[in-house]
């Protein structure tokens, strides 16, 4: 178009010119990435939760699967086979170690697995312990507890920890109805 | 076009005439010129956003979080609180100064972000969560990014997405 031609004449700018920014300088960015997180079964989870032996003292359920506890299992009459004992609960004022399921099939009631990136020491806590059992994880090969004051040795990557329960009912009345404790099971970097 | 042959004929005008437009006035120029901008992967860029963990990678041209272990880890238990340290660096690859900071869309703060000097360092103190906790950081310099997620006692979401940002008012 002759329009065109008169305009670049008048202008008489090289061919060659460009936009350019002021090198390396930003002054605004906002950038977008997206990050979800998925909760999944404790089988898959960086801290891996397993249960061991049947009997159902331990077991698996839910979706995603999460482990629970029930002592007595739920399936603790079938135990010992051909002649079970179907026991109904705890003692009062006694402290108890779980250290199998019903069957005796398998060591250890569950398994903590570090799947995750560092070695982690592990203990448990539990938040409200007045009037009902009071319950802490224990490994059970070494036979210690594992607390807060005195977790386990740092668990490396890939490695598991056999674990049982310890259970302790003093001051804990006798009652029809299970009682429901929720236990916290931690995993720690050590610094 | 009747148009084009009148602006022609402006040009070569030697005097003023009661149709002339005024010597060098124009009413319309369209100018082009290329602009070359480069794209780059997230560790070269400007704001770099770099891999820190196992959890994040940036295999891709995007800083992808996922939240996979070499032990077969894939995410987080049900009911659970988690923080992770160092999972990524923000780096400043500009000229001048920026404050940094992350958006993210979980509700119930969920999550939380804060800033670390060094990618092993569990100290969660320091939000780098929302414009009011910029993160100032000069050329050539980094933060590392730490996570806490709370699901034990929330039933709020998780996000899905977050944006991290920079801005040079809020920087040194």
């Amino acid at each position: 178009m002759k329009r065109r031609r008169f305009i670049t004449a008048l202008g008489g700018l090289t061919a060659a010119s460009g936009l350019t920014v002021g090198s390396g300088a930003f002054n605004f960015a906002n950038v977008e990435r997206s990050v979800s997180i998925s909760v999944v079964d404790d089988r898959n989870a960086f801290l891996k939760l397993t249960q061991r032996g049947s009997g159902e003292r331990s077991e698996v359920d839910g979706h995603p699967d999460t482990i629970e506890f029930s002592i007595p299992g739920d399936d603790e009459g079938d135990y010992p086979g051909g002649n079970p004992t179907d026991p109904d609960g705890l003692g009062t004022d006694s402290v108890y170690r779980f250290n199998q399921d019903a069957a005796g099939d398998e060591t250890g009631l569950f398994g903590i697995t570090n799947q995750g990136a560092q070695p982690v020491e592990i203990h448990s806590r539990q938040e409200t312990t007045q009037g009902v059992p009071e319950v802490t994880i224990f490994d059970v090969n070494s036979g210690n507890l594992l607390t807060e004051d005195s977790p386990s040795a740092p668990l490396g990557i890939g490695d598991q920890l056999v674990c049982g329960l310890e259970i302790d009912t003093h001051g804990v009345s006798v009652q029809t109805d299970a009682y429901e404790v929720s236990l916290q099971i931690i995993a720690e970097a050590p610094e | 076009m009747q148009r084009r042959k009148f602006i022609a004929g402006v040009g070569s005008l030697a005097a003023a005439s009661a149709t002339a437009i005024g010597t060098g006035a124009f009413n319309f120029a369209n100018v082009e010129r290329s602009a070359n901008i480069s794209v780059a992967g997230d560790e070269n860029a400007f704001l770099a956003l770099n891999s820190e963990s196992e959890y994040t990678n940036n295999s891709g041209n995007k800083l992808a979080f996922d939240w996979e272990t070499v032990a077969g880890g894939s995410g987080i238990n049900k009911n659970s609180d988690y923080s992770f340290t160092g999972l990524f660096s923000i780096e400043n690859q500009g000229s001048q100064s920026v404050g940094v900071w992350i958006n993210d869309n979980d509700s119930d703060d969920t999550v939380s972000w804060s800033a670390v000097s060094s990618d092993d360092t569990p100290d969660f103190s320091t939000s780098i969560e929302g414009p009011g906790n910029p993160y100032a950081l000069d050329p050539g310099e980094k933060v590392y990014v730490n996570l806490v997620v709370l699901t034990r006692n929330n039933s709020g979401d998780l996000p899905d997405t977050i944006n991290v940002v920079a801005d040079a008012s809020q920087g040194n």
